[in-house]
């Protein structure tokens, strides 16, 4: 009984030492905003020294700011949701996939903020559900072929134009002994981006609408152009231009791969710049679409808003949270962040100088050349369903047939419900 | 006065009983409960607004060629895992019941694996298995195998097996040790017994140890069994079901419905599905084994 007592005594002193105010701090009341965001190593640091500015700017805000890497994150974001603890700013998934967090009440309504009129017209859509703004956009971002110029230069290579002329390139770059192209198929979300590529200029060429139409019903993927798609993919595999080791390598390996000069060529999101910055900052870059067909106007890059935040409707401290999210989107804060992620501005009034190296990518984007993030258009289950079926393809097995059968399967299946 | 103190031993009893009781009440029943009942809608994991929609993903799954895939997958993994696992243990089990030098440390050695946490071991063997810069494929090139330096967990070929090679290095410690607890409660009279008829080493194995640590066999195979069937985290880390659907075991496969496809209804159903199947493998298991086990 006394024992008991004791511990009694004892955490109750524990516990009012824990919930003691600190009362020494001055007037304006301190605020801690907790962030989570997606993104790895690098990107932390970019996000923290624009953290570390908005708090020198308002000394009473404290970002705490957390990260997870991306495939990790939507299990741990939905968890916090559903058990409460929510973050008063947080990562989104532009397009359908945030869908379900704007319906369930979740998101905060943004349509109001004076950056809204400054994001760019073609990601405004992905960010916008039932007429309102519920995210602000980081990134304006695009999926970029990355090749080590000095290389090309070395081979005497150019870039190319049509398909012909690429698969010619990867010929004579096997030739070299160099692989081709770097591919971390072990990491999921890798397995959609080389078809994405292609899709932007074959399924774009055969029906722009195509993946609308899938999503609501009207299509299919079997006799689509996403047929030709996973086709060329195949035809690139079965001619050795990806690593031999693509499927029990990840997105870091691939990388390695390329910045020690082994491999020519590394398709990714543009974020892939950065990361091969950070390893060797002396490589010589450029970065390239690929034409995945034989008339170089067809030719079109994958231009998306990937990189999104939005804000908890449920946060105790809404004021500061649109005062965090206004100092973001106001010019000179994004810039060193973009250039770190080499990704283009996503607001219209926040100019940055590109890296050189996106000079080309940059025309397309300007001359509106670029086609949808293919996935993002899709049910999410779908989205998902592709990365497993591109990764079974990959490692060859089933067949491209089979591929579009199961994707209609499971897209008759969420269209059911 | 005695019915008092009955009274006050229940009190105690129960107050003993009822911490560990709620735990498992609000950690194990309540989630078992309410996964049976989220498996008749189809909740997106997010969105607070459920539709029933009675057995429809229980129809569902069972024309879902992915589940059926996972099933198979789960199926040949369990046996595998369960055989090899139980050989493997049960030969090093008899060895290191002799006497033999270093025998603490040969039996700590064996163990080691069972206490590192699976997140680890997942991790470090796919390092141990990367195809070109792995620690495996440099020695096989080194000793001229050349031909036998595979992509262990990129190739659909090898991947099922490498994850099972992993999974018995893991868990033989603790079968070992099993097998060793049964094999010490073997009475030596028997086998001097055995010795004064000239039975052969082979036959005091068949006829006397086998019988007798019967128990042992019983719990090993139930337990490898039922660890095999809920296997999660090693393939999780080592390939996430892939390449395709090469490792995708229904664990997994709950995991990617449920989360990574949003569709948390579904991946309830089949989670129901694969605790009805434990369940059965289960007392299938219990039932057959039960019967060969020999009392002394």
């Amino acid at each position: 009984m006394k024992k008991l007592a004791l511990l009694l005594v004892c955490s109750m002193f524990v516990l009012t030492a824990c919930s003691t105010p600190q009362q020494s701090s001055p007037s304006p009341q301190k605020v801690v905003l907790k962030s989570y965001m997606y993104g790895t190593g690098g990107t932390k640091d970019l996000l923290d020294a624009i953290n570390k500015k908005f708090e020198e700017k308002y000394p009473n805000i404290t970002i705490e700011n957390e990260m997870a890497p991306s495939d990790q994150f939507d299990t741990v974001i939905k968890t916090k949701l559903a058990s409460g603890d929510i973050p008063d700013i947080f990562g989104i998934r532009p397009g359908t996939s945030s869908k379900s967090l704007v319906d369930a009440g979740y998101l905060m309504d943004l349509s109001n903020e004076p950056w809204v009129s400054h994001i760019q017209p073609a990601l405004k859509p992905s960010l916008t559900y039932g007429g309102k703004v519920y995210g602000i956009p980081l990134e304006n971002n695009f999926i970029a072929t990355v090749y080590n110029k000095k290389m090309f230069d070395e081979l005497g290579l150019k870039i190319p134009t049509t398909w012909n002329e690429f698969t010619a390139v990867c010929d004579t770059l096997k030739k070299a002994g160099k692989i081709p192209m770097a591919l971390g198929l072990k990491t999921p979300y890798v397995n959609q981006l080389v078809p994405y590529t292609l899709a932007a200029t074959i399924v774009n060429k055969a029906d722009p609408e195509l993946n609308n139409k899938i999503t609501e019903g009207k299509a299919k993927f079997a006799g689509s152009a996403w047929k030709t798609v996973m086709d060329q993919v195949l035809e690139m595999k079965s001619k050795g231009y990806f690593n031999a080791d693509a499927m029990g390598s990840t997105y870091d390996q691939a990388v390695q791969l390329f910045t020690t000069g082994k491999a020519a060529m590394i398709t990714n999101g543009n974020w892939v710049l950065g990361s091969i910055v950070a390893a060797n900052p002396n490589m010589q870059l450029g970065v390239m679409p690929i034409p995945a067909t034989n008339n170089p106007d067809e030719t079109r890059v994958v231009s998306a808003l990937v990189v999104a935040m939005g804000a908890s409707a449920k946060t105790k401290y809404p004021q500061e949270v649109k005062e965090y999210l206004e100092f973001l989107a106001s010019p000179g804060t994004l810039n060193a962040y973009l250039k770190g992620r080499g990704a283009l501005s996503p607001f219209d009034n926040v100019t940055i100088s590109p890296n050189p190296a996106m000079q080309l990518i940059n025309q397309y984007l300007t001359q509106k050349k670029s086609a949808d993030f293919s996935g993002d258009s899709w049910n999410p289950a779908v989205q998902g369903k592709f990365m497993s079926e591109a990764q079974a393809l990959y490692s060859g097995a089933i067949s491209t047939d089979q591929m579009m059968q199961d994707l209609d399967t499971e897209n008759a299946a969420t269209l059911k419900n | 006065m005695i019915a008092y103190k009955r009274i006050k031993t229940v009190i105690a009893y129960t107050s003993f009983l009822l911490p560990a009781l709620l735990l498992y009440i609000v950690f194990v029943v309540y989630p078992v409960g309410s996964s049976f009942y989220y498996s008749l809608t189809n909740w997106d994991g997010i969105n607070p607004i459920v539709h029933f929609i009675g057995f429809d993903n229980f129809k569902r799954l069972f024309q879902d060629t992915e589940v059926i895939s996972a099933l198979k997958t789960s199926m040949i993994y369990v046996f595998f895992v369960a055989l090899l696992q139980n050989v493997i243990a049960l030969l090093l089990a008899v060895s290191a019941d002799r006497r033999i030098r270093l025998k603490t440390l040969y039996r700590s050695v064996i163990f080691i694996p069972a206490l590192l946490s699976s997140l680890s071991i997942g991790y470090i063997w796919s390092y141990i298995y990367q195809p070109t810069t792995g620690v495996l494929n440099i020695i096989l090139k080194g000793i001229g195998l050349q031909a036998l330096a595979h992509d262990w967990l990129g190739s659909p070929k090898y991947a099922l097996g490498s994850v099972i090679f992993v999974t018995v290095w893991q868990y033989i410690g603790p079968s070992m040790l099993i097998y060793l607890a049964g094999l010490q409660g073997v009475p030596t009279s028997l086998y001097e017994a055995a010795d004064i008829d000239g039975t052969s080493g082979w036959g005091k194995f068949v006829h006397i140890t086998f019988p007798l640590i019967a128990p042992s066999l019983t719990i090993n195979l139930v337990l490898s069994a039922i660890g095999g069937l809920k296997m999660f985290d090693l393939i999780f880390v080592m390939t996430g079901g892939g390449p395709g659907y090469a490792t995708e075991v229904l664990s997994l496969a709950i995991y990617k419905k449920a989360f990574m496809q949003s569709s948390m209804g579904y991946g309830a159903a089949i989670a129901v599905v694969l605790s009805l199947i434990i369940l059965l493998i289960t007392l299938a298991q219990l039932f057959f084994l039960r019967k060969r086990e020999v009392e002394l």
